[in-house]
């Protein structure tokens, strides 16, 4: 191997170990690809508004002279910006590291010299492919209002406006949407095509040897042909002989076809990948969702479940592999998604971090097998999510305890307590009921002792609570890690904390209010 | 009015569950099953049980002190469990009936049948559930209240003639123990349920109305007896 060769797989192996530079890449590679990037918005906003303002400075100055920072910002700053940009997407659209050792690694297992030249083909073969895109060109041609000198360069400024596409994702959806019907429109505009070259050629022989016809030029021809098959028809230019206006009336019905024809076939793509468009802007929706209770399984309880906590604010994501209860909760109005909750696949496709943004995993699917397997593929991913599950079968408790399911609800036992203690004591048991019904006016809820309360209050005889016409039920201790029933007055307060208290929903608003105020102002 | 006997129909999932919890609490529970099978399952399990069917014929009930006597109607088939629901009030108007429903709309016409209360299996659990995901510590509190082992309860104390709290505000009558908590009142007279720290603080207790209490089983009693 020859010393420029060894030098270059040297370098390559360098940079793919060397963490600063990936690290490096990878930051420039999110925030100008990678759409799951949080903070690749905030730099898309910040090109848009260089965009704009590029566009706005070039409308002033048809008119106006614009102060020279203003210039100097429009011919140099942004462009210089758009330079930068240019110059990293070039960089991370490929990995050339990757690929001369590849080809290293290849030829050496093969026990041949290792060939420098095609590695560099290879690598400038994807630079290559990128820089002709059309993204890239646009990018490209955005540079250009950089030579300002050239006059008729600073109109490129306008494809500065294309480039709004590589920032906001509907565009890019549109684009993504007309490009799988690229087929049927090149072939509709291959026939317009067609229809405005032998229009043009056929008016230019029928008008342009009569003196009183506007149309005395190919080029007068071609205008009139495009101005009439787009069925705009502006009128300046007509066609004044009995031949040129019986090609008029071809090229006018062509126009009425191919118009319709377009509009039928952006409809028909947009109708075809609507349902793609939804899921994809559901994805993009739930994983900027900061909290939410993620269910499995769309059954009866889950219904019910969803619904209720719907109704409370809270964000709701489905996941069932039906689609017919995958529509209905869509129709609940709640985040659904037709996928394998027991599958690892389905939360690649989702994009979530589980552990920071899922409050809880609820798992309502029809069987304990289900929920099982479920609740091993969620265990798979995190343990730092809070798993809950329905128990089908009696039998099958300690399974799901093993599976790492935190809470366990059996719907029949549940139902033989209650009937057993409305049987018993029915005033008590409606008490009960009435404090968690969900539209009582009282309520039994929990306030965390936070900073603000445990600063100021540093005991139970401190919230005066009987002041506020509300009931201590009992502190759950966080220091003992334990429930006292009715505290003494003197029971120390600490900051985690909770307090279990009942009354009316606005007077335990009010006392909220009232110990966290009084820190405020004190 | 206290339970002594608890009739249940059914003998499925859930009514098995009620069976194993009525069990623990009550003098005597007797399970009416609509197959050979079921009846004979419960009576390998130490339980009386006897079969029934969707007819008219409820002479053996008739000797029952329906009073003391509670109707659990559990039948898996929600139709059938609507039929019986509406049987029993008809031959039994002053009967207690606790009917379980397996959805919304099956709810409501047990209801409509003349259940006393309803228990929906789908609500129960993602009431349930939805109190682990939001309270729970309340949760902790509540199950601890209705889990038989542990000591912390609810106590309905009624109070009749000569009870020392007759003529007393409620809110005095929480101030009188440091170990219990007064929960609720219900008014005798209007046969209206007072939440005690919303509307019921003024509340002058009278014979008839009933106390709601919590507290741990000794201070219950130990309270019982020192205002009666």
């Amino acid at each position: 191997m020859g010393m420029l060769s060894r030098q270059v797989v040297s370098l390559a192996y360098f940079l793919e170990t060397s963490q600063h530079y990936q690290k490096t890449k990878r930051l420039f590679y999110n925030l100008l690809e990678n759409q799951q990037y949080p903070y690749k918005r905030y730099f898309d906003i910040f090109m848009m508004v260089l965009i704009f303002s590029s566009v706005f400075i070039l409308i002033r100055e048809v008119r106006h002279t614009v102060n020279d920072f203003w210039a100097l910002f429009n011919d140099y700053i942004i462009s210089v910006i758009f330079l930068i940009e240019y110059v990293l997407r070039f960089w991370v659209i490929s990995d050339s590291s990757a690929i001369i050792i590849k080809q290293y690694e290849k030829d050496e297992l093969l026990q041949r010299h290792f060939r420098l030249g095609r590695a560099l083909f290879k690598v400038l073969q994807v630079k290559w492919h990128y820089a002709t895109s059309i993204p890239a060109i646009i990018d490209l041609l955005a540079i250009m209002p950089f030579f300002h000198e050239l006059r008729l360069l600073r109109l490129f400024i306008l494809f500065r406006v294309f480039k709004i596409f590589r920032y906001t994702q509907n565009m890019q959806y549109f684009g993504s949407i007309l490009s799988h019907k690229k087929f049927e429109l090149l072939t509709l505009l291959t026939f317009a095509g067609v229809v405005v070259f032998v229009a043009s050629i056929l008016i230019y022989v029928m008008e342009a040897n009569n003196p009183h016809s506007p149309i005395n030029t190919l080029f007068d021809a071609f205008y009139w042909s495009i101005v009439t098959i787009s069925t705009v028809g502006y009128g300046d230019v007509t066609p004044i002989t009995q031949e040129g206006q019986s090609v008029a009336i071809l090229v006018i019905i062509s126009g009425i076809a191919v118009l319709s024809f377009a509009t039928s076939i952006v409809v028909t793509a947009f109708t075809e990948k609507l349902d793609e468009i939804r899921e994809n802007k559901m994805l993009s929706d739930i994983k900027k969702l900061k909290h939410f209770y993620l269910i499995c399984g769309y059954g009866e309880v889950a219904k019910q479940t969803a619904s209720k906590l719907h109704r409370r604010g809270r964000n709701i994501v489905i996941l069932d592999t039906d689609p017919d209860r995958v529509a209905e909760a869509k129709e609940n109005k709640l985040y659904a998604l037709a996928l394998d909750p027991a599958s690892l696949s389905t939360y690649k496709t989702m994009g979530v971090d589980l552990s920071e943004q899922a409050s809880a995993v609820i798992l309502l699917r029809d069987s304990d097998v289900l929920n099982v397997y479920t609740a091993l593929t969620l265990r798979d991913i995190t343990n730092r999510v809070k798993l809950l599950a329905i128990l089908h079968d009696k039998g099958n408790r300690r399974k799901l305890e093993l599976a790492g399911v935190h809470n366990i609800v059996y719907s029949q036992e549940i139902v033989g307590i209650l009937s057993r203690e409305y049987s018993g004591k029915p005033i008590a048991f409606e008490t009960m009921n009435l404090l968690r019904a969900e539209n009582s006016t009282t309520d039994m809820v929990e306030i965390v002792v936070d900073d603000l309360i445990s600063d100021r209050v540093e005991t139970v005889g401190g919230l005066k609570i009987r002041q506020h016409r509300l009931l201590l039920i009992g502190i759950s201790k966080i220091d003992v890690e334990a429930f006292v029933f009715n505290p003494e007055s003197d029971t120390p307060l600490h900051k985690g904390d909770v307090l279990v208290v009942v009354g009316e929903i606005s007077m335990i608003n009010e006392f909220r209010l009232h110990i966290h105020k009084k820190k405020r102002s004190s | 009015m206290r339970t002594h006997d608890v009739k249940v129909f059914g003998y499925g999932e859930f009514a098995k569950e009620i069976v194993q919890q009525v069990n623990e609490a009550y003098r005597s529970v007797t399970v009416y099953t609509l197959d050979v099978e079921s009846r004979d399952e419960v009576r390998k399990g130490g339980s009386e049980a006897y079969l029934f069917d969707l007819g008219d014929e409820w002479d053996e009930f008739k000797s029952l002190e329906m009073e003391e006597t509670l109707f659990i109607c559990a039948l898996d088939d929600d139709a059938s469990n609507v039929f019986l629901t509406i049987s029993l009030r008809d031959q039994f108007p002053d009967s207690r009936i606790i009917a379980i429903a397996s959805t919304h709309e099956h709810a409501s016409k047990l209801r409509l049948a003349g259940a006393h209360k309803v228990i929906s299996k789908l609500q129960a659990t993602a009431d349930i559930l939805i109190e682990v995901l939001e309270k729970p510590v309340v949760t902790h509190v509540v199950q601890d209240i209705l889990d038989e082992e542990t000591e912390l309860k609810t106590m309905q104390l009624h109070i009749e003639k000569g009870n020392v709290l007759i003529g007393e505000r409620l809110d005095s009558v929480a101030q009188r123990t440091k170990s219990v908590i007064v929960l609720a009142v219900v008014d005798g007279k209007m046969d209206t349920l007072f939440v005690f720290t919303a509307r019921g603080y003024k509340h002058i207790l009278e014979e008839g109305d009933i106390l709601v209490i919590i507290g741990y089983d000794e201070d219950l009693e130990h309270f019982k007896r020192s205002v009666q």
